[in-house]
């Protein structure tokens, strides 16, 4: 696993994608999703969406490729109502056709687009919507800037949106719209990413948190992110 | 716990935070000062009734100085929660 992962899942940071858990309360109000309806997140985390989800009284699941995710996220819906498994999303463990909807929130460019995106239309419904979050490049880098980058992230794809919008083109997504954080109204100074600690966390961990927060400055320009919604 | 709730607060410093106490109250503002026992905060509303610790003016820190920063225990910190971070 990339130290950047590595670190996510030490420390436990839940609504670890652009917007955090604000952006998903507001494109959930844009995908107007019928009701009652059956959501996958895949790459759940810590299960901040999946509880937020539940609340509303949706038939939520969750699945995530890190045993220690799914065991953070099963603590924070202690009540078995949501079922949350291990997978991951290039090869996932359902039917074709078991979900409304499917949310990868700062998950996909993690891993090899084509099968996960493949596999995300497999396992929607006729007409689902799948709903994703991801890091876009907005400005062309060198190649050791994308190297930089795509190294320390363990980004499997790092590209622009016009470049994701014909990915989901490829994988048979119809209707594909692409939406950014200025589209949307949140207060970014809202603290929504809580944490859930590992009981001892290794000190490079914290080094990789400081490394991150320099790598953000450094690539300010370069580094965006969009929520895409398409249909299957 | 403590030690790794004293790293988080020293990698936000500046930053907006909500910390929870094993009191059951919760402290929503900036991070001004970390030191080894406490972290001090300065909120961005009126500060909580019952909080504990010494006051601590924010003035200085080139915040709005209405609210005093005060602080709290580490070892009292059962949850917390960061802000205006971007993780993807």
């Amino acid at each position: 696993m990339p130290d950047y992962l590595n670190m996510i899942s030490s420390l436990g940071i839940a609504g670890a994608h652009p917007g955090g858990l604000q952006l998903t309360k507001q494109f959930l109000t844009e995908i107007n999703l019928p009701f009652p309806c059956r959501i996958l997140d895949a790459g759940c985390g810590t299960g901040q969406t999946l509880s937020y989800l539940a609340g509303l009284g949706y038939e939520a699941a969750g699945m995530d490729a890190d045993q220690r995710m799914v065991r953070k996220a099963k603590n924070r819906l202690s009540d078995d109502s949501v079922s949350i498994v291990h997978g991951s999303l290039e090869l996932m463990p359902f039917e074709s056709g078991t979900f409304d909807a499917v949310f990868c929130e700062s998950v996909l460019s993690f891993t090899n687009l084509k099968s996960s995106l493949n596999e995300c239309h497999r396992i929607l419904t006729d007409g689902g919507v799948l709903a994703a979050v991801e890091v876009t490049l907005e400005q062309p880098a060198d190649p050791v800037s994308f190297k930089e980058i795509t190294g320390f992230y363990g980004f499997q794809a790092l590209q622009t949106e016009d470049e994701w919008i014909k990915q989901f083109e490829i994988s048979g997504f119809k209707n594909i719209r692409s939406m950014t954080g200025k589209d949307f109204s949140f207060d970014e100074e809202d603290p929504d990413h809580d944490v859930d600690m590992d009981d001892k966390i290794e000190p490079a961990t914290f080094e990789v948190l400081s490394r991150h927060q320099e790598m953000l400055q450094k690539y300010v320009h370069c580094l965006g992110y969009r929520v895409f919604l398409a249909n299957k | 716990m403590s030690q790794n709730y004293y790293n988080m607060c020293c990698q936000h410093h500046g930053k907006n935070v909500r910390i929870t106490d094993r009191f059951g109250n919760v402290h929503t503002g900036r991070i001004v000062n970390v030191t080894r026992s406490r972290v001090f905060i300065q909120p961005n509303g009126p500060r909580p009734r019952g909080a504990f610790g010494m006051g601590y003016y924010g003035r200085g820190y080139g915040y709005n100085s209405y609210f005093p920063a005060y602080g709290i225990g580490l070892g009292f910190i059962t949850g917390f929660a960061v802000g205006s971070l971007l993780f993807f």
